[in-house]
C-alpha cells in the first residue's frame, strides 16, 4: 500500500476513470525540437513544486486551452502538450489530486482545471523511476494537438 | 530681448546654415551661409530669442543661462537618436557628447543676443539633425498639440484635470485656432500616409526620449511671467514661443502621461547596459593590428568585438587555424547590450572552441552551446552549458548512433547535458555534469525495474548505454 501524504481538506483525489486524462505542458528546457520529444523530468515535479507536479484535467479544459493559459501566465513557454490517463497515474502507484478548491496565496493564479500528480511521498530515486513511467505512457499517446488555429 | 546664436561647423557635407538676426524689433532676417569646412571653423547653428523687459539692452541674466544648458541637452539627446537611427545596433561614440561643444561667445544688443559657437566635429550632421528635430517637435507640441492636450489656460474653461493625450491632435492649434483643412477632393495616397505614419512614429520616439530628461520637463521654467523664449521659424516649422507656463502645462504633463504608459518607454527606449556575459558564434574576421574581430553570433547576428590582452589574439588565431570553415566559438567577456540585444563585445576574457562535425545531433548541440547565461526560465540562475559536457555527450552519441531510438538532448540545470532515449518500452537517461561525471538511469517499462550507474568513466558509460539500448 502506498504511503501517501495526507491531503488537505480542500484537496480531492481523482478516482480511476478511464475517461479522464491529465494534460502536461512541456517547457522549452525539457523539449528537444530536433527529435520532437520531452524528457522524463517534464512529467515530475520541479524543486519548487514541493512534490506536486501540475497537470490539467481533460474534463475541465482542452489541450489548447491549457497550453494557452500556461503561455499567458507561466514563466516558461509550453512547447507542446502530452497526456497520461488517471488510470496510468494510479497504476504507477501515484495519485492525481484536484486542488481547485484550495485557497491561493495573494497574487497567484491557478490554471483552469488544475490538478497535481502527487510525488510528495517518494524519494528522488523513486521519483526518477515514476516520471520515466509517465513519460513512457505519454509517448505511447503521442503529442496532442494544442495549437490554436 | 536676447537672441542666442549657436554656431556649428560642417564636416561631411556643406551645411546650409540659417542665421536669424535679431534687430530691435521682432523681425527676423534669414541668411544662407555656405559653410566650407576647410575655410570656416564655425557656422551659425541656431537662434534663440529671450524676449522680455529684463533682457533689454543685450542683458542676459545669469538665472536664464540654464535655459541654454537645457537647450543644448535636448539637442544632444536628439542628435544621439539621429545617430542611432543612422547606425542601428551601434553604440553612440564615447566622445559624442564632449564633441558637442557649444559656447556663448557674444551677446548682441537688440534687446540682447547671446551668440553660441561650436568647434567643428565629425558628428556635426547629427547635431544639426538633432536641433532641427527638437525645434520641429516643439513646434508640433506647442503649436499643434502633438503629444499633449493643453491644459486650461484659464480662458477656455477646459479642466486642469484633463489628461494629456499622447497622440497627434490635428484638430486645432494650441491656442484653439482651427488648423487649415485639407482639400477634401485631394486624396492622400498610401505612400504619403506611410511616410506620415513613419514621421509620427519618429516624433513619438523622440518625444519619449526627450521627456525623460529634466531639461525637457523644466525647459523655460526659469522664465518670468512676462518673458518668453522663442525658437525662430524655418522652412520646416513655424516659430515656437515658450513661456513660464509651458513647462507646467505642456512638458510635464507629457512626461507624466508617458510615465503612466510604462510599455511605451520600455519598448521605444531599451536600456543600454554593459556586463560580462558569454555568446556563441562563428569567428569570421580577425584583425591583429587593431585588436578586433567579427563574430557571427547564433543569437544576435554579426557583432564586432575587441580584446586587450595579447593572449586572446593567440587564442583566436588558434581557433581560426583549427578549422577550414569559420569555427564555432564561445566568447566570454565584457559586452555592451541594448535591451537584450548584444551590440558589441568590449573585451574578451576567454575563448572556447567547439568543433562541430556534420552529425545528426549537430544542430541541437549548437543550440545548447548557444544558450545564454540564465537560460532556464524557471530558475533565477542557470550556468552556461559546459563544452566539456558537450564533448562527452558527442562521444556517447557517436558510439551509440546505431540505436533505433533517436536520442533527445537537453540542457542540464547545472550546466551539464542530458541525453535521453525515451520510448513507450524503455527510458535510458544519461546525465552528464559539467566536469564531466556521468549518471546513467535505465528503466524497463514492462517490468517497472530501473538500474542506475554513477561513474566518471566515459568508456564504461558508453558500454552500459549500448547494453541498455540493445
Amino acid at each position: 500500500m502506498t504511503n501517501f501524504v495526507d491531503l488537505e481538506s480542500c484537496e480531492a483525489e481523482l478516482l480511476e476513470d478511464e475517461n479522464e486524462d491529465l494534460y502536461r505542458q512541456v517547457p522549452s528546457h525539457h523539449w528537444d525540437d530536433q527529435v520532437g520529444r520531452p524528457r522524463a523530468a517534464a512529467f515530475g515535479p520541479s524543486d519548487a513544486d514541493q512534490g506536486k507536479a501540475s497537470y490539467s484535467r481533460s474534463t475541465k479544459v482542452t489541450p489548447e486551452e491549457s497550453r494557452a493559459w500556461h503561455n499567458d501566465n507561466a514563466r516558461s513557454t509550453s512547447m507542446g502538450v502530452f497526456k497520461v490517463s488517471v488510470d496510468e497515474v494510479v497504476k504507477a502507484t501515484l495519485r492525481a489530486v484536484d486542488d481547485s478548491g484550495c485557497p491561493l496565496p495573494a497574487g497567484e493564479k491557478r490554471a483552469p482545471g488544475h490538478c497535481f500528480v502527487d510525488f510528495q511521498h517518494v524519494d528522488k530515486k523513486e521519483q526518477r523511476r515514476l516520471r520515466g513511467l509517465l513519460l513512457a505512457n505519454a509517448l505511447a499517446w503521442g503529442e496532442l494537438e494544442s495549437q490554436s488555429a | 530681448m536676447v537672441t542666442v546664436r549657436c554656431r556649428v561647423a560642417a564636416v561631411d557635407r556643406p551645411l546650409l546654415y540659417v542665421e536669424q538676426v535679431n534687430d530691435d524689433e521682432d523681425a527676423i532676417g534669414v541668411d544662407e551661409i555656405d559653410a566650407n569646412p576647410a575655410e570656416d571653423e564655425h557656422g551659425f547653428f541656431a537662434s534663440l530669442k529671450l524676449d522680455g523687459a529684463r533682457f533689454n539692452g543685450g542683458r542676459l541674466p545669469i538665472d536664464a543661462l540654464v535655459e541654454l544648458q537645457r537647450y543644448r541637452e535636448l539637442i544632444l539627446e536628439a542628435a544621439k537618436q539621429a545617430w542611432r537611427e543612422a547606425n542601428p545596433g551601434e553604440e553612440v561614440p564615447a566622445d559624442f557628447s564632449s564633441e558637442f561643444d557649444l559656447a556663448v561667445t557674444e551677446i548682441e544688443d537688440g534687446s540682447a543676443v547671446p551668440k553660441m559657437e561650436k568647434t567643428r566635429s565629425a558628428y556635426d550632421n547629427f547635431y544639426d539633425a538633432g536641433r532641427l528635430d527638437v525645434e520641429a517637435l516643439f513646434a508640433d507640441i506647442i503649436n499643434r498639440n502633438f503629444g499633449v492636450t493643453l491644459h486650461d489656460s484659464g480662458q477656455d474653461g477646459a479642466s486642469d484635470q484633463e489628461l494629456p493625450s499622447v497622440v497627434e491632435d490635428e484638430g486645432e492649434t494650441g491656442d484653439g485656432t482651427p488648423l487649415e483643412e485639407e482639400d477634401p477632393g485631394e486624396e492622400t495616397d498610401a505612400e504619403s500616409e506611410d511616410e506620415e505614419e513613419a514621421s509620427t512614429r519618429s516624433k513619438q520616439r523622440l518625444l519619449s526620449s526627450l521627456a525623460s530628461l529634466d531639461a525637457f520637463r523644466d525647459f523655460g521654467s526659469s522664465l518670468r511671467e512676462e518673458d518668453s523664449l522663442v525658437l525662430s521659424g524655418t522652412e520646416s516649422h513655424e516659430e515656437v514661443r515658450i513661456t513660464s507656463e509651458t513647462a507646467p502645462r505642456v512638458f510635464r504633463p507629457i512626461f507624466e502621461q508617458l510615465a503612466l504608459d510604462l510599455a511605451l518607454p520600455e519598448e521605444e527606449a531599451p536600456e543600454r547596459t554593459k556586463y560580462t556575459s558569454t555568446v556563441a558564434g562563428r569567428l569570421i574576421a580577425l584583425n591583429a593590428d587593431a585588436r578586433n574581430f567579427k563574430i557571427k553570433t547564433l543569437l544576435f547576428d554579426q557583432v564586432h568585438g575587441r580584446y586587450k590582452d595579447a593572449e586572446r589574439l593567440e587564442d583566436l588565431k588558434a581557433v581560426l587555424e583549427s578549422s577550414a570553415q569559420a569555427p564555432l566559438i564561445r566568447v566570454t567577456g565584457r559586452m555592451s547590450w541594448l535591451g537584450d540585444q548584444l551590440t558589441q563585445i568590449l573585451n574578451v576574457d576567454e575563448v572556447e572552441l567547439l568543433e562541430i562535425e556534420t552529425e545528426p545531433w549537430s544542430r541541437r548541440i549548437v543550440e545548447l552551446a548557444s544558450l545564454a547565461q540564465n537560460w532556464h526560465p524557471e530558475l533565477d540562475k542557470s550556468p552556461l552549458i559546459s563544452f566539456t559536457a558537450i564533448d562527452a555527450a558527442r562521444e556517447v552519441l557517436r558510439a551509440t548512433q546505431k540505436s533505433e531510438i533517436s536520442p533527445g538532448i537537453y540542457p542540464g540545470d547545472d550546466g551539464g547535458v542530458i541525453v535521453e532515449w525515451g520510448s513507450p518500452q524503455r527510458v535510458v537517461t544519461l546525465e552528464i555534469s559539467p566536469e564531466p561525471d556521468f549518471f546513467l538511469f535505465h528503466l524497463d517499462v514492462a517490468s517497472g525495474d530501473a538500474t542506475e550507474l554513477d561513474t566518471e568513466d566515459l568508456s564504461e558509460v558508453i558500454a552500459r548505454v549500448g547494453e541498455a539500448l540493445s
